[in-house]
Protein backbone atom coordinates (compact mmCIF):
# COMPACT_ATOMS: atom_id res chain seq x y z
CA UNK A 1 0.00 0.00 0.00
CA UNK A 2 0.98 3.28 -0.86
CA UNK A 3 1.84 4.99 2.77
CA UNK A 4 1.74 8.89 2.41
CA UNK A 5 2.09 9.27 6.44
CA UNK A 6 3.55 7.65 9.32
CA UNK A 7 3.65 8.25 13.06
CA UNK A 8 5.80 6.03 14.74
CA UNK A 9 6.48 6.29 18.76
CA UNK A 10 5.04 9.71 18.85
CA UNK A 11 5.30 11.35 22.47
CA UNK A 12 4.28 14.59 23.83
CA UNK A 13 5.38 15.30 27.37
CA UNK A 14 4.39 18.57 29.14
CA UNK A 15 7.39 19.82 30.65
CA UNK A 16 5.99 21.88 33.23
CA UNK A 17 3.15 18.86 34.93
CA UNK A 18 6.06 16.46 34.09
CA UNK A 19 3.95 14.19 32.38
CA UNK A 20 2.92 12.48 28.96
CA UNK A 21 0.23 14.02 27.10
CA UNK A 22 0.10 11.48 24.46
CA UNK A 23 2.82 8.26 24.52
CA UNK A 24 4.19 6.01 22.13
CA UNK A 25 1.51 6.38 19.54
CA UNK A 26 1.83 4.38 16.10
CA UNK A 27 -0.39 4.42 12.85
CA UNK A 28 0.27 5.19 9.08
CA UNK A 29 -2.32 6.62 6.58
CA UNK A 30 -2.19 5.67 3.08
CA UNK A 31 -3.37 6.89 -0.26
CA UNK A 32 -7.63 6.76 -0.07
CA UNK A 33 -7.59 6.19 3.48
CA UNK A 34 -9.73 7.61 6.19
CA UNK A 35 -8.42 6.54 9.54
CA UNK A 36 -10.86 7.70 12.61
CA UNK A 37 -9.97 8.90 15.45
CA UNK A 38 -12.17 8.38 18.54
CA UNK A 39 -12.70 9.09 22.28
CA UNK A 40 -13.45 10.86 25.24
CA UNK A 41 -12.91 14.94 25.50
CA UNK A 42 -9.51 15.42 27.10
CA UNK A 43 -8.08 11.94 25.79
CA UNK A 44 -5.70 13.94 23.62
CA UNK A 45 -7.40 13.96 19.86
CA UNK A 46 -6.27 17.78 19.13
CA UNK A 47 -3.10 17.59 20.67
CA UNK A 48 -2.05 15.26 18.19
CA UNK A 49 -3.10 16.49 15.37
CA UNK A 50 -1.17 19.60 16.57
CA UNK A 51 1.99 17.63 17.23
CA UNK A 52 1.79 16.21 13.51
CA UNK A 53 1.27 19.37 12.03
CA UNK A 54 4.58 20.88 14.26
CA UNK A 55 1.90 23.45 16.02
CA UNK A 56 2.65 22.71 19.53
CA UNK A 57 3.04 25.17 21.99
CA UNK A 58 6.62 25.36 23.63
CA UNK A 59 6.05 23.69 27.21
CA UNK A 60 5.46 20.44 25.22
CA UNK A 61 8.04 18.24 24.17
CA UNK A 62 7.67 16.09 21.19
CA UNK A 63 9.62 12.73 20.32
CA UNK A 64 9.74 10.23 18.11
CA UNK A 65 8.58 10.43 14.24
CA UNK A 66 6.65 12.18 11.61
CA UNK A 67 7.10 11.01 8.44
CA UNK A 68 5.30 12.47 5.61
CA UNK A 69 6.53 10.19 2.55
CA UNK A 70 9.42 8.69 4.37
CA UNK A 71 10.95 12.42 5.41
CA UNK A 72 10.45 14.18 8.94
CA UNK A 73 7.57 16.48 8.73
CA UNK A 74 8.22 19.95 8.39
CA UNK A 75 6.77 23.15 8.93
CA UNK A 76 6.62 23.84 5.20
CA UNK A 77 4.66 20.83 4.92
CA UNK A 78 1.43 22.71 6.61
CA UNK A 79 -0.90 24.25 3.94
CA UNK A 80 1.06 22.44 1.05
CA UNK A 81 1.14 18.63 1.57
CA UNK A 82 -0.93 18.27 5.09
CA UNK A 83 -3.74 20.56 5.73
CA UNK A 84 -6.03 21.02 8.71
CA UNK A 85 -9.72 21.43 9.25
CA UNK A 86 -9.24 23.00 12.75
CA UNK A 87 -12.14 22.72 15.12
CA UNK A 88 -12.29 26.00 16.46
CA UNK A 89 -14.42 28.45 14.38
CA UNK A 90 -12.29 31.16 15.72
CA UNK A 91 -9.57 29.93 13.45
CA UNK A 92 -10.94 32.32 10.66
CA UNK A 93 -9.64 36.11 10.44
CA UNK A 94 -12.30 38.47 12.23
CA UNK A 95 -10.87 41.54 10.07
CA UNK A 96 -11.41 39.46 6.55
CA UNK A 97 -14.32 38.37 4.23
CA UNK A 98 -14.96 34.83 3.93
CA UNK A 99 -14.50 34.62 0.57
CA UNK A 100 -11.16 36.94 0.18
CA UNK A 101 -9.90 34.20 2.85
CA UNK A 102 -10.65 31.12 0.94
CA UNK A 103 -9.42 32.19 -2.58
CA UNK A 104 -6.01 33.38 -0.98
CA UNK A 105 -5.60 30.21 0.06
CA UNK A 106 -6.78 27.93 -3.33
CA UNK A 107 -3.85 26.74 -4.97
CA UNK A 108 -5.67 26.75 -8.67
CA UNK A 109 -6.14 28.82 -12.16
CA UNK A 110 -9.48 30.27 -11.29
CA UNK A 111 -9.31 30.41 -7.14
CA UNK A 112 -12.78 31.80 -7.32
CA UNK A 113 -14.50 29.28 -9.10
CA UNK A 114 -12.68 26.70 -7.73
CA UNK A 115 -14.43 28.48 -4.17
CA UNK A 116 -17.65 28.85 -5.82
CA UNK A 117 -17.99 25.21 -6.52
CA UNK A 118 -16.83 23.95 -2.86
CA UNK A 119 -19.33 25.95 -1.36
CA UNK A 120 -21.90 24.77 -3.74
CA UNK A 121 -21.10 22.27 -2.73
CA UNK A 122 -21.72 22.45 0.87
CA UNK A 123 -24.63 23.99 0.37
CA UNK A 124 -23.65 27.44 1.12
CA UNK A 125 -24.90 30.06 -0.70
CA UNK A 126 -22.57 32.27 -3.15
CA UNK A 127 -23.39 35.48 -0.74
CA UNK A 128 -21.43 33.79 2.06
CA UNK A 129 -18.27 34.97 0.23
CA UNK A 130 -19.08 38.47 0.80
CA UNK A 131 -19.70 38.34 4.61
CA UNK A 132 -17.40 38.73 7.66
CA UNK A 133 -16.90 36.03 10.09
CA UNK A 134 -19.22 36.94 12.65
CA UNK A 135 -21.87 37.41 10.29
CA UNK A 136 -21.91 33.33 9.88
CA UNK A 137 -23.71 30.90 12.20
CA UNK A 138 -21.56 28.40 13.79
CA UNK A 139 -22.30 25.75 10.87
CA UNK A 140 -21.61 28.14 8.22
CA UNK A 141 -18.46 28.68 9.50
CA UNK A 142 -17.41 25.29 9.97
CA UNK A 143 -18.05 24.70 6.34
CA UNK A 144 -16.20 27.50 5.33
CA UNK A 145 -12.82 26.19 7.52
CA UNK A 146 -13.47 23.31 5.50
CA UNK A 147 -13.71 25.24 2.19
CA UNK A 148 -10.22 26.61 2.98
CA UNK A 149 -8.78 22.75 3.49
CA UNK A 150 -10.12 20.95 0.86
CA UNK A 151 -9.09 24.04 -1.97
CA UNK A 152 -5.52 22.96 -0.81
CA UNK A 153 -3.24 20.60 -2.42
CA UNK A 154 -2.09 18.29 0.49
CA UNK A 155 -2.42 15.17 -0.03
CA UNK A 156 -3.06 14.73 3.85
CA UNK A 157 -6.74 16.38 5.51
CA UNK A 158 -6.64 16.10 9.32
CA UNK A 159 -10.28 16.77 10.20
CA UNK A 160 -10.64 17.87 13.95
CA UNK A 161 -14.11 17.48 14.80
CA UNK A 162 -15.74 18.76 10.92
CA UNK A 163 -19.90 18.32 12.04
CA UNK A 164 -20.85 19.56 15.40
CA UNK A 165 -23.33 22.54 15.28
CA UNK A 166 -24.13 20.90 11.68
CA UNK A 167 -27.99 19.78 10.92
CA UNK A 168 -28.55 16.72 9.43
CA UNK A 169 -28.75 17.55 5.90
CA UNK A 170 -25.24 20.00 6.12
CA UNK A 171 -23.47 16.82 7.42
CA UNK A 172 -24.24 14.60 4.51
CA UNK A 173 -22.71 17.21 2.74
CA UNK A 174 -19.88 17.88 4.08
CA UNK A 175 -19.17 13.42 4.43
CA UNK A 176 -20.02 13.96 0.85
CA UNK A 177 -17.61 16.25 0.22
CA UNK A 178 -14.72 14.28 2.40
CA UNK A 179 -15.69 11.09 0.36
CA UNK A 180 -14.66 12.93 -2.39
CA UNK A 181 -11.67 13.69 -1.28
CA UNK A 182 -10.60 10.28 -0.25
CA UNK A 183 -12.18 8.63 -3.94
CA UNK A 184 -9.45 11.48 -5.26
CA UNK A 185 -6.32 9.39 -3.51
CA UNK A 186 -5.68 11.59 -0.69
CA UNK A 187 -5.36 10.27 2.84
CA UNK A 188 -7.94 11.51 6.12
CA UNK A 189 -7.35 11.03 9.80
CA UNK A 190 -11.22 12.28 10.90
CA UNK A 191 -10.72 12.98 14.71
CA UNK A 192 -14.39 13.06 15.95
CA UNK A 193 -16.71 11.88 18.42
CA UNK A 194 -19.50 11.72 16.25
CA UNK A 195 -19.56 7.77 15.16
CA UNK A 196 -22.38 8.17 12.58
CA UNK A 197 -20.11 10.53 10.76
CA UNK A 198 -16.57 7.76 11.77
CA UNK A 199 -18.75 4.90 10.57
CA UNK A 200 -19.71 6.33 7.04
CA UNK A 201 -16.31 7.53 6.19
CA UNK A 202 -14.00 5.96 7.76
CA UNK A 203 -11.81 2.48 6.88
CA UNK A 204 -10.42 2.00 10.48
CA UNK A 205 -11.15 3.52 13.81
CA UNK A 206 -8.60 4.03 16.25
CA UNK A 207 -9.38 4.82 19.72
CA UNK A 208 -7.59 7.35 22.08
CA UNK A 209 -7.48 6.81 26.00
CA UNK A 210 -5.58 9.09 28.08
CA UNK A 211 -2.85 9.46 25.02
CA UNK A 212 -2.77 6.38 23.89
CA UNK A 213 -4.59 4.46 21.04
CA UNK A 214 -5.92 1.61 22.88
CA UNK A 215 -7.51 -0.32 19.38
CA UNK A 216 -7.19 0.53 15.92
CA UNK A 217 -10.06 -1.94 14.59
CA UNK A 218 -11.96 -2.60 10.94
CA UNK A 219 -15.19 0.14 10.73
CA UNK A 220 -17.36 -3.06 10.03
CA UNK A 221 -16.45 -4.11 13.96
CA UNK A 222 -19.09 -1.87 14.87
CA UNK A 223 -22.01 -3.98 15.19
CA UNK A 224 -24.33 -5.60 16.96
CA UNK A 225 -23.58 -5.50 20.60
CA UNK A 226 -20.00 -4.77 20.07
CA UNK A 227 -18.84 -8.79 20.08
CA UNK A 228 -15.97 -7.80 17.49
CA UNK A 229 -14.66 -5.36 19.63
CA UNK A 230 -11.72 -6.12 21.89
CA UNK A 231 -10.85 -3.30 24.27
CA UNK A 232 -13.92 -2.29 27.32
CA UNK A 233 -13.61 1.49 26.32
CA UNK A 234 -14.54 0.56 22.95
CA UNK A 235 -16.97 -1.54 23.77
CA UNK A 236 -18.42 0.83 26.22
CA UNK A 237 -18.84 4.18 23.57
CA UNK A 238 -20.21 1.75 20.80
CA UNK A 239 -23.16 0.65 23.57
CA UNK A 240 -23.96 4.10 24.95
CA UNK A 241 -24.82 5.30 21.58
CA UNK A 242 -28.16 6.44 21.40
CA UNK A 243 -29.22 3.90 18.63
CA UNK A 244 -27.61 1.24 20.82
CA UNK A 245 -28.25 0.55 24.92
CA UNK A 246 -27.99 4.52 25.71
CA UNK A 247 -29.54 5.01 28.78
CA UNK A 248 -29.60 1.75 30.30
CA UNK A 249 -25.54 1.30 29.34
CA UNK A 250 -25.47 3.80 31.77
CA UNK A 251 -27.38 2.80 34.39
CA UNK A 252 -25.24 -0.61 34.09
CA UNK A 253 -22.78 1.04 35.53
CA UNK B 1 -49.30 22.68 31.54
CA UNK B 2 -47.52 24.97 29.68
CA UNK B 3 -49.44 25.71 26.45
CA UNK B 4 -47.61 27.97 23.65
CA UNK B 5 -50.02 29.90 21.78
CA UNK B 6 -49.62 31.61 18.26
CA UNK B 7 -46.34 32.30 19.15
CA UNK B 8 -44.56 34.28 16.47
CA UNK B 9 -40.66 35.85 16.68
CA UNK B 10 -39.39 38.74 13.75
CA UNK B 11 -35.91 40.03 13.51
CA UNK B 12 -35.15 43.64 13.71
CA UNK B 13 -34.88 43.63 9.36
CA UNK B 14 -38.20 42.48 9.88
CA UNK B 15 -37.19 38.71 8.80
CA UNK B 16 -39.67 36.52 10.30
CA UNK B 17 -37.44 33.49 11.95
CA UNK B 18 -40.68 31.52 13.31
CA UNK B 19 -44.54 32.17 12.90
CA UNK B 20 -47.45 31.46 14.80
CA UNK B 21 -46.21 28.18 16.98
CA UNK B 22 -48.59 26.70 19.10
CA UNK B 23 -47.72 23.44 20.99
CA UNK B 24 -48.47 22.43 25.11
CA UNK B 25 -46.36 20.69 27.10
CA UNK B 26 -47.57 18.35 29.60
CA UNK B 27 -46.15 17.92 33.34
CA UNK B 28 -44.25 14.87 32.77
CA UNK B 29 -44.61 14.81 29.09
CA UNK B 30 -40.90 14.48 27.02
CA UNK B 31 -41.27 16.09 23.32
CA UNK B 32 -38.40 16.28 20.95
CA UNK B 33 -38.19 19.47 18.36
CA UNK B 34 -35.36 19.24 15.52
CA UNK B 35 -35.01 20.95 12.33
CA UNK B 36 -32.16 22.00 10.50
CA UNK B 37 -30.03 24.76 11.95
CA UNK B 38 -30.56 28.46 11.62
CA UNK B 39 -34.34 28.62 11.74
CA UNK B 40 -34.61 30.03 15.05
CA UNK B 41 -34.99 26.79 17.33
CA UNK B 42 -32.96 28.46 19.89
CA UNK B 43 -33.98 31.82 19.51
CA UNK B 44 -38.07 30.05 20.40
CA UNK B 45 -36.37 28.33 23.48
CA UNK B 46 -34.73 31.65 24.83
CA UNK B 47 -38.53 33.17 24.13
CA UNK B 48 -40.47 30.27 26.19
CA UNK B 49 -38.10 30.48 28.78
CA UNK B 50 -38.53 34.50 29.29
CA UNK B 51 -35.16 35.65 27.66
CA UNK B 52 -36.53 37.33 25.07
CA UNK B 53 -40.05 39.00 25.32
CA UNK B 54 -42.52 37.14 23.18
CA UNK B 55 -43.29 39.76 20.40
CA UNK B 56 -46.85 37.93 19.55
CA UNK B 57 -48.66 35.06 21.23
CA UNK B 58 -48.83 33.44 24.75
CA UNK B 59 -47.00 31.53 26.82
CA UNK B 60 -49.23 30.22 30.07
CA UNK B 61 -48.26 28.20 32.78
CA UNK B 62 -48.65 27.78 36.08
CA UNK B 63 -46.71 30.32 38.15
CA UNK B 64 -45.07 31.77 35.13
CA UNK B 65 -44.86 34.99 37.67
CA UNK B 66 -42.57 33.34 39.99
CA UNK B 67 -39.11 33.33 40.24
CA UNK B 68 -36.92 31.23 39.47
CA UNK B 69 -38.78 31.19 36.08
CA UNK B 70 -40.91 27.69 36.21
CA UNK B 71 -39.64 27.09 32.44
CA UNK B 72 -35.82 26.91 33.03
CA UNK B 73 -33.49 26.51 29.94
CA UNK B 74 -30.26 24.23 29.23
CA UNK B 75 -28.04 26.13 27.12
CA UNK B 76 -26.03 24.47 24.21
CA UNK B 77 -22.22 25.94 25.04
CA UNK B 78 -22.00 25.50 29.13
CA UNK B 79 -18.45 27.58 28.53
CA UNK B 80 -20.69 30.45 27.87
CA UNK B 81 -23.64 29.85 30.12
CA UNK B 82 -21.80 30.57 33.30
CA UNK B 83 -19.89 33.40 34.12
CA UNK B 84 -15.58 32.82 33.71
CA UNK B 85 -14.85 34.99 36.91
CA UNK B 86 -17.19 33.22 39.66
CA UNK B 87 -16.35 29.87 41.16
CA UNK B 88 -19.07 27.26 40.73
CA UNK B 89 -20.24 27.19 44.40
CA UNK B 90 -21.01 31.15 43.15
CA UNK B 91 -23.02 29.80 40.05
CA UNK B 92 -25.41 26.98 41.75
CA UNK B 93 -25.80 29.38 44.57
CA UNK B 94 -27.28 31.94 42.58
CA UNK B 95 -30.12 28.98 41.41
CA UNK B 96 -30.83 28.25 45.32
CA UNK B 97 -29.32 26.23 48.19
CA UNK B 98 -27.06 23.89 47.20
CA UNK B 99 -28.46 20.44 47.71
CA UNK B 100 -25.91 17.82 48.38
CA UNK B 101 -28.11 15.17 47.62
CA UNK B 102 -28.75 16.23 44.26
CA UNK B 103 -24.80 17.34 43.32
CA UNK B 104 -24.50 13.36 44.22
CA UNK B 105 -26.99 12.01 42.05
CA UNK B 106 -25.42 14.24 39.28
CA UNK B 107 -22.13 12.89 40.20
CA UNK B 108 -20.24 16.57 40.93
CA UNK B 109 -17.49 16.15 43.84
CA UNK B 110 -18.26 18.42 45.97
CA UNK B 111 -14.54 19.95 45.17
CA UNK B 112 -15.48 20.79 42.32
CA UNK B 113 -17.46 24.10 43.26
CA UNK B 114 -14.15 25.88 44.54
CA UNK B 115 -13.33 25.41 41.11
CA UNK B 116 -13.47 28.03 37.99
CA UNK B 117 -15.06 27.14 35.33
CA UNK B 118 -12.31 26.41 32.85
CA UNK B 119 -11.07 24.08 35.43
CA UNK B 120 -13.88 21.55 34.26
CA UNK B 121 -13.91 20.04 30.40
CA UNK B 122 -17.15 21.05 28.30
CA UNK B 123 -19.05 17.17 30.43
CA UNK B 124 -18.03 18.21 33.60
CA UNK B 125 -19.48 21.48 33.58
CA UNK B 126 -22.27 20.58 31.52
CA UNK B 127 -23.25 18.80 34.44
CA UNK B 128 -23.04 21.46 36.81
CA UNK B 129 -25.21 23.92 34.06
CA UNK B 130 -27.48 20.92 34.61
CA UNK B 131 -27.52 21.41 39.04
CA UNK B 132 -28.12 24.33 38.48
CA UNK B 133 -31.37 24.63 36.38
CA UNK B 134 -32.48 21.43 38.53
CA UNK B 135 -31.66 23.49 41.71
CA UNK B 136 -34.51 26.00 41.06
CA UNK B 137 -36.81 23.34 40.77
CA UNK B 138 -38.36 24.15 37.65
CA UNK B 139 -41.93 22.31 36.61
CA UNK B 140 -40.55 22.68 32.54
CA UNK B 141 -36.65 21.82 31.42
CA UNK B 142 -35.78 23.52 27.73
CA UNK B 143 -32.86 21.24 26.62
CA UNK B 144 -30.92 22.93 23.83
CA UNK B 145 -28.73 20.85 22.57
CA UNK B 146 -27.03 20.07 25.67
CA UNK B 147 -25.31 17.40 24.61
CA UNK B 148 -23.48 17.29 21.25
CA UNK B 149 -20.07 18.72 22.32
CA UNK B 150 -19.70 15.06 24.06
CA UNK B 151 -18.77 12.06 23.46
CA UNK B 152 -21.05 9.36 23.19
CA UNK B 153 -20.06 7.48 27.25
CA UNK B 154 -20.80 11.36 28.62
CA UNK B 155 -23.82 11.88 26.58
CA UNK B 156 -25.71 8.53 27.75
CA UNK B 157 -24.69 9.45 31.65
CA UNK B 158 -25.94 12.69 31.34
CA UNK B 159 -29.78 11.42 29.72
CA UNK B 160 -29.65 8.72 32.20
CA UNK B 161 -29.29 11.23 34.95
CA UNK B 162 -32.23 13.88 33.56
CA UNK B 163 -34.45 11.17 32.43
CA UNK B 164 -34.32 9.79 35.71
CA UNK B 165 -34.77 13.77 37.48
CA UNK B 166 -37.42 13.90 34.81
CA UNK B 167 -39.72 11.46 35.85
CA UNK B 168 -39.19 11.16 39.48
CA UNK B 169 -40.31 14.77 39.46
CA UNK B 170 -42.79 15.10 36.38
CA UNK B 171 -41.16 17.80 34.89
CA UNK B 172 -41.85 18.38 31.22
CA UNK B 173 -39.11 18.11 29.13
CA UNK B 174 -38.71 19.51 25.82
CA UNK B 175 -35.27 18.26 23.95
CA UNK B 176 -34.35 20.21 20.97
CA UNK B 177 -31.54 18.34 18.88
CA UNK B 178 -30.17 17.16 15.38
CA UNK B 179 -29.69 13.79 16.51
CA UNK B 180 -32.83 11.33 15.61
CA UNK B 181 -31.90 8.28 17.25
CA UNK B 182 -31.59 10.47 20.45
CA UNK B 183 -34.72 11.98 20.48
CA UNK B 184 -36.49 8.61 19.12
CA UNK B 185 -34.87 7.13 22.21
CA UNK B 186 -35.99 9.82 24.80
CA UNK B 187 -39.38 11.47 23.36
CA UNK B 188 -43.11 10.55 23.10
CA UNK B 189 -42.98 12.52 20.47
CA UNK B 190 -41.58 14.07 17.72
CA UNK B 191 -42.03 18.01 16.74
CA UNK B 192 -39.92 19.34 13.30
CA UNK B 193 -39.76 22.61 13.81
CA UNK B 194 -39.63 23.36 10.28
CA UNK B 195 -43.45 23.59 9.97
CA UNK B 196 -43.45 26.43 11.98
CA UNK B 197 -40.56 28.76 9.62
CA UNK B 198 -41.62 30.96 6.97
CA UNK B 199 -39.06 30.87 3.75
CA UNK B 200 -37.04 34.20 4.17
CA UNK B 201 -34.59 35.47 2.28
CA UNK B 202 -30.89 34.89 3.20
CA UNK B 203 -31.39 31.22 4.15
CA UNK B 204 -28.27 30.03 3.91
CA UNK B 205 -29.62 26.53 2.42
CA UNK B 206 -31.21 27.98 -1.03
CA UNK B 207 -31.47 24.82 -3.21
CA UNK B 208 -33.11 26.57 -5.96
CA UNK B 209 -31.37 29.80 -6.95
CA UNK B 210 -28.15 31.27 -6.42
CA UNK B 211 -25.78 28.65 -5.56
CA UNK B 212 -23.81 28.30 -9.06
CA UNK B 213 -23.27 31.17 -10.23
Amino acid sequence: MDTILTVNQLSVFHQNAEHYLLEDIHFSLYRGQVLALVGASGSGKSLLAQSILQLLPDNLRQNGDVLYSDRQVNEHDRGRNIVLIPQSVEALDPLMKVGKQIEGLIQAENPHQVMLDLLAQLGLNADIATRYPFQLSGGQARRVLATIALGSPANVVIADEPTPGLDEEAKYEMIALLKEVQQAGKAILLITHDFDVALQLADQVAVLDQGEIIEVTDVHHFSGDGEKLVHPLTKALWQSLPQNLFIKYAEKT
Amino acid sequence: MLEVANLSYTLPNQTTLFDDISLTLDEGEIIGLSGASGLGKTTFAKVITGYLPAQSGEINCKSLKNKPHPVQLIWQHPEQSVNPKWRLQKVLEEAGDINKHLLNQLNIPFEWLQRYPHQLSGGQLQRICIARCLLTNPSYIIADEITTMLDPIAQAEIWQLIMEYVQKNKIGLLIISHDHPLLENLCEKILDFTQFVKPFEGLSRNNDEGVRT
